[in-house]
């Protein structure tokens, strides 16, 4: 009887105490239609789940929880976005209901390997990549970091590949800053505070986009560790020449990235060689920044000899005095409105001393050539960028992008040409002034129209003046100087229409209708001088105008089964093309279709064959279309045909690839056939002294070539890393020289690397590389080859926050005199950190002072060799510090 | 501007377009010999069905969860021993309809293929406070008690689909990993695919020789477990192997079925 007391009083007791409350409810969609199956959860502040249960047939709900306090229900269902509530649990009440409305999701859940503990993991289209990982410690830059992993190729202007594919963009937690202009941040950004490198594949510039485009673009995603989120960091580092007198190196970062705002600053001057800005040109003109129609800017009508020796490593060759200040900051106005500054400020100065030695050798003409300059170049830039978008709804967006950018180079030269010496000033000027903006609307998920809108002016004015004349009997006219003023401008505005459809069974309908016009125009005068007297020739003054309206319709649609996909495309053009000269006014109308057809098969997932067949009818851009001879550079003059031609070939390519899933091998073998039914080449009048080249019409020329690449990453060889590239090339083109018949020529070019790098994190490592390249030109005339190799080792030590580097390189030209043909450098650099923040550096650079580097050329015209002045010896003392 | 509504026509859609998942499970089975089997975990949303594929062709895997790298095959067995076992079908099943609660083991032991209908039993899953990243994707640590074992499992909220490797299920989320408390058993995930071909899951119901109870089956198992691996008697492993032929019944790989006996 006690017992039953007993137990019948725990009961009461625990009852109380335990008191069971209710939390029930019902999930619905947003068409009031009940989601059963959904799992709900009950997470603790902490976010613990203390709870759960499942919706039933009729999307209701009812789960027991003991607890009191403050709590948050959430709903997950596939397909759909998960749903939160918070819930208060009290004493007094007993039920608690929460009514949920789940909103649909179009993101299927992708497609996931789960590599436990490995540095290298696949989900859907990310591939990530520790970052830490991949650290040696020796890195400093995200650039640096970025050479480390497999995949990735960062070129010598710091742009960005990954699998042969370059890259859109860099984003920093998934915030574009920079854009097309990403090698400011990566050639800036300190490594240390990454956490990720994701490579997003099938990436798409319009967020809307993914998932309903078919698209191969690549763009990279940095993911920050938590510590330095929501904070300012950077560094300062401040570097002096010791020995050497006045070389500077100074270089700053600030940069803050919280979810919502980011923010990233640099600045650097520097005197030493170094490129802290990389090849930005694409951030100026045609960016990605938002999906709209694509436009060519234009380009300077002459250019000066400048050249440095490309195969050099770039700071070798860099005699520079450099300056710029960069910022971006991505800021939310409201919850759906942000607004991206970007702003760019740089000043250069630039060398370049060489001389060149060239054999012409073309049928019965034979001469050669001694030149050379001494070159210097003053760059001004100035760039901004104010990009906002606005999202209306989760399916519709507006963006409006604004880029204003301004130059100004002056280039002199003192250009020695056989023994004649020259003082030569090119002036150029360029602005350009562009506004874009794009609205999409996504419906059912799959589904997009984009209407773009885009307006730009570009100018690039531009004053040459030599004061000495070398074209010899050129011009019937005893010339002592000449000068030659190029107004060169382009106008554009263009509106689209684009239709993304995707159907049910995954086939995707594209359809584009737009209109762009065109109104560009040449003012040229060309002067030659001489105490006296001055002429204008005739046919080397222009004022001509180009009007070209082009009205377009592009489909194309693509029938996707598993591992197959093929797709057709057709382009429709409508052009109004209009050419006012001072010999002419002529206007045409013509009508072409460009149909294609691609196709690609994914054999497995690492294996893909792809295919495509076009035929490509094209409108000649205004120099080709200009009726007089245009002047190029020192001794030479262009012209095009004298009015509006079009253009068209055939092309036809197959490509098998494979690569490993996490690109850790990778080989591809491509064929392409071209027929060239007429297609522009040029005809030649080459003179020692001058060159004066006519566009021609061609026809026939079918070329055919092929392509073979192979990229090995062998991790955990003895703890190292092997690489293995190998390239194949072979191109066909066609030229006339001096009334000689249609020339084929031929040019094969094989190219292997091999590098073996050991990635201990302490003590003694090393990087070996050598890279062989053979090249082969065939023309009618001649035919030549030449065989360079570079060799190259660097050795690490580190130890303690000490960190010794010495390169040692090798160039081989095999073409050159015995004793020219091989070149060596020794670099030497050295850094001691103190508890992580502060690094005291010496590099000593060119420890062999070599003053001069010599290179060997082959052309379809003859061969040469140039001697480029390099970075003589210095030695710079840095201090930097981290906060 | 007719062609809009017209390509608008075109535009019919499914949102409910995920309808089937595969998973990938590594198996690691701890008893005597170390092995290491793959299995499928396929999940059809649609009839809320699911079908466990272990592809008993297996290798003997030396698993040490610390080391990196997976080294070769331990001992002298052959990596393709499955073969020298005998089977009629290359694989075993477990089936799953959560919309009626019925449960099949289809299961080959020594060229015999029996269907054995087996109890729904609910599991009571106890939550832990302990979460883990499993790469990117948060993990809720839970346990229970389930035929005899304790199994300790990380299942994934985000991954909204309440099942789980060979008989496991029930939790908020998809499991991950799931091992039991001795260790003889652990399950990871190491793929998860968004769709699978019908064919994939075809149940090859003519090599069925008879249904037999659960209860037949356990002593059948019993039997076989007992005597190859815990009696007293037992000859050593490697042993087992080379006189299977004499015993006339040949013992199948996969174990996990002994093990987790009720």
């Amino acid at each position: 009887m006690s017992k039953k007391i007993i137990i019948i009083l725990i009961n009461i007791f625990s009852i109380s105490l335990y008191a069971q409350t209710k939390c029930i409810g019902t999930v619905k969609t947003e068409y009031e239609e009940f989601i059963p199956k959904a799992s709900v959860i009950i997470k603790d502040t902490g976010g613990h789940i203390t709870g759960f249960g499942f919706t039933d047939d009729k999307g209701f709900f009812d789960l027991n929880t003991e607890n009191e306090g403050d709590f948050i229900v959430e709903i997950h269902k596939a397909g759909f976005i998960n749903e939160q509530q918070n819930l208060i649990i009290n004493k007094n009440t007993k039920i608690y209901k929460l009514d949920f409305v789940l909103e649909e999701s179009s993101e299927l859940l992708d497609d996931l390997v789960i590599d436990i503990d490995a540095p290298i993991r696949k989900r859907g289209d990310t591939i990530s990549y520790d970052a830490k990982a991949f650290t040696t410690g020796r890195e400093q830059t995200v650039e640096d970091l970025l050479k480390n992993i497999p995949g990735i190729v960062v070129e010598k202007d710091g742009k960005v590949k990954f699998n042969d594919i370059e890259i859109e963009k860099v984003t920093v937690e998934n915030d574009d800053l920079f854009n097309q202009g990403y090698t400011l941040l990566t050639k800036n950004m300190p490594n240390k505070p990454l956490n990720k490198v994701q490579v997003l594949t099938n990436y798409s510039n319009n967020k809307l986009l993914k998932g309903v485009e078919e698209s191969n673009k690549v763009a990279i995603n940095l993911t920050i560790d938590e510590e330095y989120k929501n904070i300012w960091f950077g560094d300062l580092s401040l570097g002096y020449g010791l020995v050497t007198e006045n070389k500077y190196d100074v270089t700053g970062n600030l940069m803050n990235f919280s979810t919502k705002y980011k923010s990233f600053l640099n600045f650097s001057l520097n005197n030493v060689g170094i490129d802290r800005v990389g090849s930005i040109n694409d951030m100026f003109y045609n960016n990605n920044e938002i999906e709209s129609i694509r436009n060519k800017e234009l380009s300077p009508l002459m250019v000066l000899n400048g050249a440095r020796a490309g195969q050099l490593k770039d700071y070798r060759t860099r005699i520079n005095n450099a300056e710029h200040v960069a910022l971006s900051t991505i800021t939310p106005i409201t919850k759906k409105v942000k607004i991206k500054t970007v702003g760019f400020l740089g000043f250069d100065e630039n060398y370049a001393f060489n001389h060149r030695f060239s054999v012409t050798s073309v049928g019965t003409t034979y001469f050669e050539n001694n030149e050379t300059n001494q070159f210097k170049s003053h760059l001004k830039k100035f760039y901004i960028n104010l990009l906002a978008t606005y999202d209306i709804s989760k399916t519709q967006m507006v963006e409006i992008n604004s880029i204003w950018n301004k130059g100004n180079t002056k280039n002199y030269n003192n250009l020695t040409f056989n023994s004649i010496n020259t003082n030569e000033l090119l002036k150029t000027n360029s602005t350009f002034l562009d506004q874009k903006a794009t609205y999409t609307h996504k419906w059912k998920d799959k589904n997009a129209l984009l209407l773009k809108a885009r307006y730009f002016t570009n100018k690039i004015p531009q004053f040459y003046d030599i004061d000495d004349y070398l074209m010899d009997d050129l011009f019937d006219f005893n010339a002592d100087s000449m000068n030659n003023d190029i107004k060169n401008e382009k106008t554009f505005a263009g509106l689209e229409a684009d239709f993304k459809i995707r159907q049910k069974n995954k086939d995707l309908i594209e359809f584009q209708i737009g209109y762009q016009h065109n109104i560009e125009s040449i003012n040229t005068v060309f002067q030659l001088f001489n105490k006296d007297n001055s002429i204008l020739p005739n046919n080397f003054q222009t004022d001509s105008s180009f009007n070209m309206g082009d009205l377009y319709a592009r489909t194309s649609y693509t029938w996707k089964w598993t591992n197959f996909a093929i797709s057709g495309r057709a382009e429709a053009h409508q052009l109004f093309n209009k050419f006012k000269s001072l010999n002419s006014n002529k206007s045409q109308n013509p009508f072409y279709i460009n149909p294609a057809v691609d196709f690609i098969w994914e054999i497995s997932p690492t294996q893909k064959i792809i295919g495509g067949y076009l035929i490509n009818f094209m409108n000649v851009s205004k120099v080709n279309v200009n009726d007089t001879y245009i002047l190029n550079s020192s001794r030479s003059f262009s012209k095009g045909f004298g009015d509006f031609r079009i253009t068209d070939f055939q092309t036809a390519n197959l490509t098998y690839s494979i690569q490993e899933y996490l690109s850790r091998y990778r080989f591809s073998f491509g064929i392409n056939y071209r027929k060239q039914n007429n297609i522009i080449s040029s005809r030649t009048i080459l003179e020692q002294n001058s060159s004066l080249s006519e566009n021609i019409i061609i026809k026939g020329g079918d070329a055919l070539s092929f392509n073979f690449n192979s990229n090995f990453y062998l991790r955990n060889f003895f703890k190292s890393t092997i690489k293995l590239t190998a390239q194949y090339l072979t191109t066909i083109y066609y030229n006339e020289i001096n009334s000689s018949e249609l020339r084929k020529i031929n040019n094969y070019s094989q190219n292997y690397n091999l590098e073996w790098s050991t990635g201990y994190k302490e003590g003694f490592n090393f990087l070996l590389g050598s890279e062989l390249y053979i090249n082969k030109v065939k023309s009618p005339d001649f035919q030549s080859n030449y065989n360079n190799i570079f060799n190259f080792m660097e050795f690490y030590y580190t130890s303690k926050g000490v960190n010794l580097k010495a390169v040692s390189e090798h160039y081989y030209f095999g073409n050159l005199n015995i004793n020219k043909r091989n070149h060596y450098f020794i670099d030497f650099e050295s850094s001691y950190t103190i508890k992580e923040k502060y690094i005291i550096s010496l590099r000593a650079n060119n420890i062999l002072n070599k003053k001069n580097f010599t290179t060997y050329n082959i052309s379809d015209i003859g061969y040469s060799t140039t001697s480029y002045s390099l970075l003589s010896r210095f030695i710079l003392l840095s201090f930097k510090f981290r906060f | 501007m007719k062609i809009v509504p017209l390509l608008l026509l075109f535009s019919f859609f499914n949102l409910h377009a995920q309808k089937r998942i595969k998973v990938n499970y590594s198996e690691y089975l701890n008893i005597q010999i170390p092995v290491k089997q793959s299995n499928q975990l396929y999940i059809d949303l649609e009839n809320n069905k699911t079908t466990w594929v272990e592809n008993v062709s297996t290798q003997i895997w030396d698993y040490d969860k610390n080391k990196k790298e997976e080294s070769e095959p331990k001992t002298g067995f052959s990596n393709s021993f499955s073969a020298k076992l005998g089977r009629k079908i290359p694989n075993d099943y477990v089936l799953y309809d959560y919309n009626t609660n019925k449960v099949e083991i289809i299961q080959d032991l020594g060229k015999k293929v029996f269907s054995v209908p087996d109890n729904f039993i609910e599991q009571k899953w106890v939550l832990h406070k302990e979460s883990k990243m499993v790469n990117d994707i948060e993990c809720f640590k839970a346990s229970t008690t389930f035929r005899g074992n304790d199994w300790e499992v990380w299942y994934a909220p985000s991954l909204p689909y309440s099942y789980g490797p060979w008989k496991l299920n029930g939790l908020p989320g998809l499991i991950l990993e799931a091992k039991t408390k001795d260790g003889y058993f652990t399950f990871i995930a190491e793929k998860i695919e968004n769709t699978y071909s019908s064919t994939e899951t075809e149940i090859p119901r003519d090599k069925i020789l008879k249904e037999i109870t659960f209860k037949e089956y356990l002593e059948y198992q019993d039997h076989l477990f007992n005597f190859l691996f815990l009696g007293k008697d037992a000859p050593e492993p490697r042993d087992i192997f080379t006189i299977t032929k004499e015993k006339k019944f040949e013992v199948k790989a996969n174990l996990s079925c002994l093990g987790s006996k009720s």
